[in-house]
């Protein structure tokens, strides 16, 4: 969440002074106010009869603003959003979505629109009121599906979700955690009175603003005010969003890239900056993991040891040396003697190390400036230790590099990681297809985007269905032949209708024995940031329906100098095969 | 408030803001309300719907020989657009405004000079309200409008006594009450569908009227038929209902290629028949309910859209967006057709 401060709005249903509607507004700390454009029960003749030559204006004059303050007139005004209320499904608001279509397709469109949505069926509780049973209870997101989908997802098309006294199902609300919901519209009948006489929101309601505040989103208090001045909603809704501040270490690191498209990193290809050494040493709890990792690995070599030496490790891909100074630690405390190779092929990195060396390490280290898959060692390891991990696990190609380093690690030595695991799980997020869709390279086919995986700190996203593991690389590797391509199909239950455009991916690691590190979301290391989830977008958004069953087929491609993922579906709807022969995207060995 | 112009010396000598002071007040067009009690008791009411303020003005007239308006007796400038008005007696009335806010008025008397009085003021709608209608009791009045919600009030302490939000899935246009009964009433919606409202009930809404995909703009309930009610749509068609059984309409017909926007029936017992309309043209219309809405008269005078219908004896008046309000002579009409 980058936005500190509440930004709610005021809905106005009658503006009849438009100064004095702004004045009365900000008094009470609103930041911007919704009226009507035109008199909302003015009306026109366009055809025939004594009406249409009516002379004068449409609305009032545009002077009112002395210009500090639809469609022609909202940009006259230089008007942020247009909003309009859906109240039933597309099978009466297709030419409604035509038109809005219309006016945002435009490269001059400078305004959002803003679609109205109420989160229940209105239908529930007109139906309370008589004997009669209502025959479709359609639900407002289906209404709000197809008309985006008209729309073609356009970017410029947000929701405006009216909160509703009874909230539904926690499922719907995950759903609309993963729509481009810009705003909660809340009614001043949905407050109830406290103690002491004010305006509060229940328990239920509150959980509701606070989860989407995690979104950045907008407020509107629509209705009368039911008590002695309208900031009394403001001063409640404000003390809440305060509340709803989330500090975290995560929190704070991932400030500004939330739903921020990244190209993963090539390490093998590219010399990492000293910046993104940088960040990385800052994770609090990846070192200490590998830390322990490390001194149990060291416990254990020696409690098999015949005879006493020194227990050589080395680290390969030792970057600025924080996993040098782990072992070192780890050594320590286990009172034990090393002897520590670090391996490095970055030229820049291994100044640090060797000035590390000199001044700190000693001859405890041996600095290598080598690349780990030609390095020619003078002796065996017992550990050797490795992070060459990528947010979906193999994605930085660690399963080659450690194929090339095993051959010096003694018969009975431990590599840490031991074992690593992708993951991935469907999910829908129109926020993410419209980030990928607007990517534009002169170089490449404007599918291409599509067929590249990113690093995302993943926000606006609805998880259709709960992660599954993918593939697995263990470290020795026990199969005769080391082969690291991979072809695995996935299914998942869809439990509601809702749209996927991509997958997620994540991973967990073995370190050693019981000491994991995770970033898949059940089993997540808290507090840990150096890695954000992977999404593989998908060309074309799949609608889906409650009970279908989602069948993805993922493949892992070996060719001689990269690597690369291949993707597709065969269910519901076969989907065809994204990034073949890595036409689009691939990791360099 | 613009600060950037203000650090410019004489910025602002050709931005011809001068027009907002010393402002004239704009004479008000748009015509939207109005009521005759009788001859001598009448309320017009118009919103200014395209000038800089969107504020109201109400007309109270002692005679409806002139309602031109500066022969009202009182002229009230209202903070907000007025959007209906309905009498509880002679001296009283309500007025309904496009803030959702409820108004009573009295017309007083002092050292004989007229004026009104505000008894009670309350706002409770959360969108404009677009039709009131008072019961016979002089007591209970019914609401509905933008919000979709309707309530019923009672005027004496101003409370709503039953509040019914989402009464309809669309805007409210029109309500109105049984005759001589103080707690049956009728909606009509954008929704498509017209309800029958009896607040006795557990369940107190029931459907009497549905036209699929056609949103219903306006009602009326004979003042002397208790069972009979005139629904009009926005395709122009009416239809009237007898409420003891709506499976069909008693008739309907297109009365014109322009949305009904008001429909009214005459209180008059012996001319409880006559059902006048207006529509979103400058067309008045009064149709014979008990003869197949056979048109009595038609009139095609008014330059803008009619918005206002009110019956007084034995004729019709009618006001408009064009700042008119015309006298109807229906039943002379008849006659002179009749010979």
């Amino acid at each position: 969440m980058t936005n500190q401060r509440l930004s709610c709005g005021l809905d106005l249903c009658c503006a009849v002074n438009l100064n004095d509607c702004l004045i009365y507004a900000s008094e009470s700390r609103y930041e911007f106010i919704c009226v009507s454009l035109v008199h909302p029960l003015f009306k026109r003749e366009f055809i025939s009869g004594p009406a249409k030559n009516r002379p004068g204006p449409l609305t009032r004059p545009d002077l009112v603003l002395s210009s500090s303050g639809i469609n022609s007139l909202s940009f006259h005004f230089g008007l942020s959003g247009v909003t309009l209320k859906l109240k039933n499904g597309i099978n009466k608001n297709v030419n409604l979505a035509r038109i809005i279509s219309d006016k945002i397709t435009n490269n001059n469109c400078t305004f959002q629109v803003w679609i109205q949505v109420p989160m229940e069926n209105p239908i529930r509780q007109t139906y309370s009121y008589r004997t009669e049973d209502y025959s479709e209870d359609e639900n407002p997101w289906e209404w709000w599906n197809s008309f985006r989908v008209i729309c073609d997802y356009n970017k410029k098309l947000g929701v405006s979700l009216i909160v509703s006294h009874d909230l539904p199902e926690e499922e719907e609300v995950d759903r609309w955690l993963g729509e481009p919901v810009r705003c909660l519209i809340l009614p001043t009948t949905l407050f109830l009175t406290n103690k002491k006489g004010y305006p509060v929101l229940s328990k239920a309601h509150q959980a509701l603003v606070r989860r989407f505040a995690m979104q950045e989103v907008q407020f509107i208090l629509t209705g009368a005010s039911r008590y002695q001045s309208i900031s009394y909603y403001h001063n409640y809704l404000d003390y809440l969003w305060k509340g709803c501040q989330n500090d975290g270490t995560v929190e704070k690191f991932a400030r500004g890239y939330e739903d921020y498209l990244q190209c993963p990193l090539q390490p093998l290809m590219d010399n990492l900056e000293s910046q993104t050494y940088e960040i990385f040493e800052k994770d609090p709890v990846k070192y200490r993991e590998y830390q322990s990792a490390i001194y149990e690995a060291i416990n254990a070599i020696v409690y098999k040891m015949q005879e006493e030496r020194t227990i050589v490790i080395m680290v390969v891909g030792a970057g600025r040396g924080p996993l040098v100074t782990a072992s070192l630690n780890a050594a320590k405390m286990a009172y034990r003697e090393v002897k520590v190779y670090a391996v490095e092929k970055n030229p820049n990195a291994i100044i640090t190390l060797q000035a590390l060396q000199r001044d700190m390490w000693k001859e405890k280290v041996t600095v290598i400036s080598c690349d780990m898959r030609e390095w020619n060692p003078p002796e065996k390891a017992d550990i050797i230790v490795s992070e060459l991990l990528g947010s979906f696990g193999d994605n930085e190609l660690s399963p080659e590099c450690l194929d090339n380093v095993l051959k010096f690690l003694r018969d009975d030595g431990i590599n840490i990681p031991q074992s690593y695991t992708s993951y991935i799980a469907p999910m829908q997020s129109s926020k993410l297809y419209n980030e990928v869709r607007q990517l534009r390279d002169k170089d490449k086919h404007p599918l291409a985007h599509f067929e590249t995986l990113y690093v995302v700190h993943l926000q606006n996203k609805y998880d259709i269905a709960n992660p599954k593991p993918l593939f697995t690389f263990k470290h020795p590797n026990p199969d005769a032949l080391a082969d690291n391509s991979r072809y695995e199909t996935k299914t998942f239950q869809v439990e509601q209708n809702c749209v996927l455009h991509g997958f997620s991916g994540y991973f967990t690691a073995i370190l050693y024995e019981n000491i994991t590190l995770s970033i898949e979301p059940s089993t997540y290391s808290s507090d840990m940031f150096s890695w954000f989830p992977i999404f593989f977008p998908l060309k074309e958004p799949v609608q889906l329906k409650a009970g279908d069953e989602i069948v993805v087929h993922f493949w892992r491609r070996c060719g001689s100098k990269k690597v690369w993922y291949e993707w597709c579906l065969s269910k519901p709807v076969p989907v065809s095969i994204h990034n073949t022969t890595g036409r689009s995207s691939v990791i360099g060995l | 408030m613009n600060t950037y112009s203000a650090s410019i010396p004489n910025g602002d000598l050709f931005r011809n803001l001068a027009f907002l002071e010393n402002r004239t007040s704009v004479d008000i067009k748009h015509l939207q309300l109005f009521s005759i009690y009788d001859e001598n008791n009448a309320i017009l009411g118009g919103t200014n719907m395209v000038d800089l303020y969107w504020n109201g003005t109400l007309w109270y007239y002692k005679d409806i020989s002139d309602f031109s308006r500066k022969k009202a007796a009182i002229k009230q400038r209202m903070d907000n657009g007025v959007c209906d008005s309905a009498y509880l007696n002679e001296n009283t009335f309500v007025i309904a405004e496009d803030s959702g806010a409820v108004r009573v008025y009295q017309a007083v008397e002092i050292d004989e000079q007229s004026e009104l009085q505000l008894l009670g003021y309350v706002c409770q709608h959360d969108d404009s309200i677009l039709s009131v209608s008072a019961f016979s009791n002089q007591r209970n009045i019914v609401t509905g409008g933008m919000d979709c919600c309707l309530k019923m009030w009672d005027v004496e302490d101003l409370i709503a006594t039953y509040s019914y939000s989402f009464a309809h899935l669309d805007i409210i246009t029109g309500t109105d009450v049984k005759p001589m009964c103080s707690s049956i009433f009728v909606s009509v919606s954008l929704d498509s569908e017209s309800l029958l409202w009896d607040i006795r009930r557990a369940k107190p809404a029931s459907c009497i009227f549905k036209k699929d995909n056609c949103p219903l703009s306006a009602v009326s309930w004979n003042t002397t038929l208790e069972n009979i009610i005139a629904i009009g749509t926005v395709e122009g068609s009416i239809a009237i209902i007898d409420i003891r059984q709506t499976e069909t309409p008693l008739c309907e017909s297109v009365e014109c290629d322009r949305g009904v926007h008001k429909l009214l029936f005459n209180p008059t017992p012996e001319r409880k028949e006559q059902l006048a309309c207006c529509f979103d043209n400058t067309l008045v219309k009064v149709l014979d309910t008990q003869k197949e809405l056979m048109k009595i008269y038609e009139d095609n005078n008014h330059h803008d859209f009619v918005r206002g219908l009110a019956w007084c004896k034995d004729d019709l008046y009618s006001c408009s967006w064009d700042a008119n309000v015309l006298k109807h002579i229906v039943n002379e009409y008849i006659a002179f057709q009749g010979r």
